[in-house]
């Protein structure tokens, strides 16, 4: 039994290494196969926006608002439009760039597993009520790195009319994978822009506030 | 000669018990009168409605005056006609005092209440109601025209009490506008849920609204949530008064009209206390006559409903890759060999 036995702990021992190099080849794959699509489109885009443009004062498109009137507290408070970019068989609001990690990424209006296996996509929000979340996978290149941030980092948010937004890094927390109140909460408040992805162990989430500025 | 003053002495007694049957009778009779609403006396009071602002004076403003309350134990209770109507009274701020009253009004207008009493004011603009009691009333104002201005009066709610015998108030209209014959006027109505939600079991699914044009019945609406509870119509010409009321109020709400010129706001609260006048009346027959008799009780029905609505989580995003088993799975394989290795037989390591 003993001259078995040490074999099988051996076959076993390869197996799980071997497990773990398929899944780390797996990974890798996953993350070039993000890069490429999201550079894809991120180079239609280019050819789409070509001037960028800086948002000097918020620009809200036309949101179709009610006048102040005796209904208008009772309205439903409309989600101002958002304007898009369609590239293929996805619909995009903008892209994302994090200069201090040189990463340029487009961002898809909503968002689905599928999607996010190409591109960041808009959780909640938008950049014109400076509540704007964007959520991506913690590929190398996407999301992966954003725990790199620190204070004062740039991140710019670029529409899909070619108007750049600016904001700076505030602090980044980790927050629970339940926890949807906390991740919304201090929009317009303590954070106008957050982007956030899962951590290591999959369970919580690691999210970047950053607070709109004005580039001189 | 005895005779006669016999007889004089009967004729004085027969005269003074006549006298008194008919001064019996008299009192009898008085005290059975029915005593009406407005009975002048030592406590009645006068209220002036005033509509004149600088120098702009409306003489000819018809109004009505209903008496749809009083305050009992300290707590104003609607009575009478208005006993029965869902109007909440308690929140005594000026727009909740407005919308009550226009509430009130719809009701007066849907059902042909008659009023108390009613007049028009004179070239001083003013109108004055005399011999009122305590209570609250609802002053209840036509539109009217002058040259092509038509001032739209708000309806009042006004509480007579022992503060004062003589109440004035500024019924001056809060709007009014000039219009041409060729010009359309739109009109909408939206009704809104308060202090409840949607999953609500007493909210109905759809409310009936009768719209009423100068008084006069004109059309009824249904609303619901496929037309986003609400309604508009258009008026071309001269401008009428347009009054909603809300049938059937559901169970459990109270209903409060907010309106802003071509604007009315149908607003069913839910849960708040309405305090309700109830009064039995009871009859009484004997072989000789009939008594009636009436109680006026007042009860305080409280709608008490907690609405818990719990909504399951959603979590957010899963935006990991499964990289965490990597270095399990590795350590784990490092560590079966290297187990492996130290059970391997001494023989074969030899042989090795």
């Amino acid at each position: 039994m003993k001259n078995k036995l040490w074999k099988i702990l051996i076959i076993l021992g390869i197996l799980l290494i071997l497990s773990a190099g398929a899944l780390c080849i797996h990974n890798s794959r996953e993350d070039k196969q993000a890069l490429k699509a999201s550079q894809n489109v991120m180079n239609r885009i280019h050819e789409i926006i070509p001037e960028i443009k800086q948002a000097e004062t918020p620009i809200k498109p036309e949101s179709g608002g009610a006048d102040e009137d005796l209904f208008a507290p009772f309205e439903e408070e409309k989600e101002p439009e958002i304007p898009t970019i369609n590239i293929d068989d996805s619909v995009y609001c903008g892209f994302i760039t994090l200069p201090s990690l040189g990463i340029e990424l487009p961002v898809t209006i909503g968002w689905s597993y599928p999607s996010l296996k190409k591109t960041p996509g808009r959780y909640k929000g938008s950049v014109y009520n400076d509540d704007l979340i964007i959520a991506a996978h913690n590929y190398g290149s996407h999301f992966g790195r954003i725990n790199e941030l620190v204070q004062d980092d740039e991140i710019w948010f670029t529409d899909a009319k070619g108007y750049r937004h600016y904001y700076t890094v505030q602090y980044t927390e980790v927050i629970g994978g339940w926890d949807t109140d906390r991740m919304l909460a201090g929009n317009g408040s303590d954070w106008e822009l957050t982007i956030y992805t899962c951590d290591y162990s999959g369970q919580n989430r690691i999210a970047v506030r950053a607070a709109k500025t004005q580039k001189d | 000669m005895k005779g006669m003053v016999i007889r004089m002495t009967t004729i004085k007694r027969r005269l003074t018990g006549a006298v008194v049957c008919l001064l019996t009778l008299i009192v009898i009779l008085a005290s059975s009168l029915p005593k009406t609403a407005i009975a002048e006396n030592e406590e009645s009071k006068s209220l002036t409605l005033v509509c004149r602002r600088d120098e702009t004076i409306l003489q000819g403003m018809d109004w009505k005056l209903y008496k749809v309350g009083e305050r009992i134990d300290g707590e104003l209770v609607l009575t009478g006609d208005f006993a029965s109507y869902p109007v909440y009274l308690k929140d005594t701020s000026a727009s909740a005092i407005t919308s009550a009253a226009k509430a009130l009004e719809s009701f007066a207008v849907a059902d042909k209440i008659t009023p108390l009493t009613s007049g028009k004011t004179n070239s001083d603009g003013e109108l004055t109601f005399e011999g009122l009691d305590n209570g609250l009333y609802l002053a209840d104002g036509t539109i009217l025209q002058v040259g092509n201005m038509y001032y739209v009066p708000s309806s009042l709610l006004i509480e007579i009490s022992d503060s004062d015998d003589v109440f004035s108030y500024d019924a001056y209209p809060k709007f009014y506008y000039a219009t041409l014959n060729a010009e359309a006027t739109a009109y909408s109505i939206k009704k809104v849920w308060v202090g409840d939600d949607e999953n609500n079991e007493d909210r109905p699914v759809d409310i009936t609204v009768d719209i009423f044009r100068n008084d006069e019945y004109w059309d009824t609406v249904v609303l619901n949530e496929s037309n986003n509870w609400f309604h508009h119509w258009t008026e071309t010409g001269s401008v009428s008064e347009w009054t909603v009321a809300e049938r059937d109020i559901p169970v459990n709400y109270d209903v409060a009209i907010f309106i802003d010129e071509t604007q009315y706001l149908v607003q069913n609260s839910y849960g708040r206390e309405i305090a309700t006048t109830t009064t039995t009346s009871t009859t009484v027959t004997t072989a000789s006559q009939t008594t009636e008799t009436s109680d006026t009780t007042t009860t305080t029905a409280s709608a008490q409903t907690t609405t818990v609505t719990t909504k399951p989580k959603d979590p957010l995003i899963s935006t990991g890759q499964l990289k965490w088993p990597i270095i399990p799975l590795a350590a784990g394989g490092i560590l079966l060999i290297g187990i492996g290795f130290v059970v391997k037989p001494k023989k074969e390591k030899n042989e090795e």
